[in-house]
């Protein structure tokens, strides 16, 4: 640091913060070897900045010592693992030596200098202001902020990086000199574990699960285990409370079910997995008719919503999430779809047609829970929604005596409950429309489901087409191929690691 | 308590969360609704990484918060997106309630994946 630097601690904090941000935001570009050689002086300059602020517990009474309080016990546990990381990462091939990350090092270096002005202006002992410890906490807050977006970058990075080695060893099966997917999928463990330590420190609750490390599943396992979670939960949900924002997550996150089974069910059928002919005439389109009605009742349920109570259930919005995550991986490439190549290299194709007969059961039962819910008569929506939607179903029911000339002879919401737009009960023939439409979201997705029985026998054939002795080159991946070592022997497989 | 900072929200901080929430919220709406026109599975994502920004960020709020008025004029979902990062810079972390650095996590996750 030169001494023409006049910046604060606190500025020097904020720019780190700004830094692990713009990270985050251009983690694709950037070198996950680079990042993780870097980390682990970031995470070094985090603890020693935090050991020269001031203590925030009180003095023991007989030594003046001062115990350090869960929040620093926590970083010094944060930098024992990193420095763990980095010791066993010493002198292997990667991320071998090479160049620093230059935006971890501005960090590390704000870090160091925010130290050093620390050091230099603190007094012995100082018995605190309000102010200053108020001060105190924020800058704490600040540097376990910076921790955990920081670690989340890297983490994304060292990830990619672990899923372009496995398609790489996929399709060559072995990898380079210098390539290691068993240390890129260690350091990817280690350093989610990392992150997950700093957020529940940032969120206030102690971490529940970093006795062991966690694991990234294989992508195909991940989506399964997501798609059953979610299935489990929505049912929850919707059993346990009857709420139109729910009912919308619920909605949008089938449609985005259906829209990964449409991509993965063309790749399968592409590559000979799922019979052509019946994916096109038959199941595709019974798949996207049913995503369309999914979308139509979302957008109903958002109409529904009142403004006040979009907040939806946190253990839904949590199997979302994951859900969201898991189709993410699978089927996109930056902004677009990925291709069919890098799709069939991800995940095992020939479990496909199983998969889809679960997510069609899945959709089916979600949608009569849905339609359920439109019959409850604890169903209420948001009072100008309601009112728009009773004017249009009496408008299309000419022999309503309730309506003349296009215009209803009674109000069906009051005028207060408009303005604030509050939820109110479901007038009759607007419940009516409702559970119509739901009703026809379950006919479609009866036809989506039966459409999917086909996928049997395809299976069957197919089976019966390898025994006798005609394989696809193009089948994607055995799912033997795509486990991580760790799961299928628990040492590096041959030809898996140099 | 495992809190780095048990420091009470700043209003102006937990005013300007309301905004985020309504930009996501927006940006969400917006998504899907172009989502209505277009089959791209990827416009489906963003509109529901969107719902659960805007979830997350309501989850920092006060029960009842309004996440549709006022709405913003601007119409596209991604500058919405950026929009609402860039206000989470205006404060500082820790004047924001605790959990908010979860949200600026899956925003910048979300900008990293959509925006070009």
């Amino acid at each position: 640091m030169t001494g023409r630097d006049k910046r604060s601690v606190g500025e020097l904090l904020l720019e780190s913060d700004h830094m692990a941000r713009s990270i985050l935001m251009d983690v694709d570009e950037m070198d996950a070897a680079m990042m993780l050689r870097t980390w682990g002086e970031v995470v070094q300059a985090a603890g020693e900045l935090w050991q020269a602020l001031p203590p925030v517990t009180p003095p023991q009474p007989l030594t003046g010592e001062h115990l350090p309080d869960s929040t620093d016990l926590a970083i010094q546990q944060l930098a024992a693992r990193s420095e763990a990381m980095h010791r066993t990462g010493r002198g292997r091939a990667w991320p071998g030596d090479g160049p620093a990350d230059e935006r971890l090092l501005r960090i590390a270096e704000s870090f160091a200098r925010a130290a050093d002005l620390i050091s230099r202006h603190a007094t012995a002992s100082p018995p605190l202001s309000e102010p200053e410890q108020r001060d105190l906490q924020a800058a704490r807050t600040r540097i376990m902020h910076t921790l955990y977006i920081g670690s989340h970058g890297v983490a994304v990075a060292v990830g990619q990086r672990a899923r372009e080695l496995e398609m790489k060893m996929a399709a060559r099966g072995a990898l380079t000199s210098g390539d290691s997917l068993r240390h890129s999928r260690a350091a990817h463990a280690r350093l989610t574990a990392f992150e997950q330590h700093a957020g529940a420190v940032l969120k206030g609750t102690y971490p529940r699960a970093l006795a062991g490390e966690h694991r990234e599943p294989p992508a195909a396992t991940r989506l399964a285990h997501a798609l059953a979670s979610w299935d489990i939960q929505a049912h929850r949900t919707l059993t346990r409370r009857l709420n139109t924002a729910d009912l919308m997550l619920t909605a949008r996150t089938q449609s985005v079910v259906l829209a990964a089974c449409t991509t993965l069910t063309r790749v399968a059928a592409d590559v000979g997995q799922l019979d052509r002919q019946q994916y096109t005439t038959r199941l595709s389109p019974a798949v996207e008719t049913s995503q369309e009605r999914w979308e139509t009742m979302a957008r109903l349920w958002k109409d529904l919503t009142p403004p006040h109570s979009r907040r939806v259930d946190t253990d839904l919005a949590r199997a979302a999430l994951e859900t969201r995550a898991a189709v993410h991986e699978l089927i996109s490439d930056g902004t677009t779809i990925a291709h069919a190549s890098a799709i069939a290299q991800r995940t095992d194709l020939s479990r496909i047609g199983r998969l889809t007969q679960q997510v069609l059961a899945t959709n089916l039962d979600l949608a009569h829970a849905t339609h359920d819910a439109t019959t409850n008569p604890e169903l209420t929506g948001a009072a100008r929604a309601v009112n728009a939607l009773a004017i249009a179903t009496r408008r299309h029911d000419p022999r309503d005596v309730q309506t003349r000339d296009d215009s209803p002879l009674a109000a069906w919401v009051t005028p207060r409950d408009l303005l604030a737009n509050r939820a109110v009960p479901l007038p009759d023939h607007v419940r009516s429309s409702l559970t119509a439409a739901a009703g026809s979201l379950v006919d479609a997705n009866m036809t989506a489901m039966s459409a999917a029985a086909s996928l049997d026998h395809v299976s069957a054939q197919d089976s019966q087409t390898r025994q006798n002795g005609e394989p696809s080159a193009r089948r994607g991946r055995a799912l033997q191929d795509r486990l991580p070592n760790s799961m299928s022997t628990g040492r590096p497989a041959s030809r898996c690691e140099r | 308590m495992m809190s780095a900072d048990q420091r009470p929200t700043d209003p102006d901080a937990a005013n300007s969360l309301g905004t985020v929430a309504r930009l996501l919220a927006r940006a969400s709406d917006l998504a899907w609704d172009q989502a209505a026109t277009n089959p791209d599975p990827v416009l489906r994502l963003l509109g529901l990484g969107l719902d659960l920004a805007t979830s997350q960020a309501l989850e920092l709020l006060p029960a009842g918060t309004d996440a549709d008025q006022p709405a913003p004029a601007e119409t596209d979902p991604l500058k919405l997106l950026r929009a609402a990062e860039e206000l989470t810079r205006l404060y500082r972390i820790e004047d924001f309630p605790p959990g908010t650095s979860h949200l600026i996590a899956t925003i910048c996750d979300l900008l990293n994946e959509h925006a070009p």
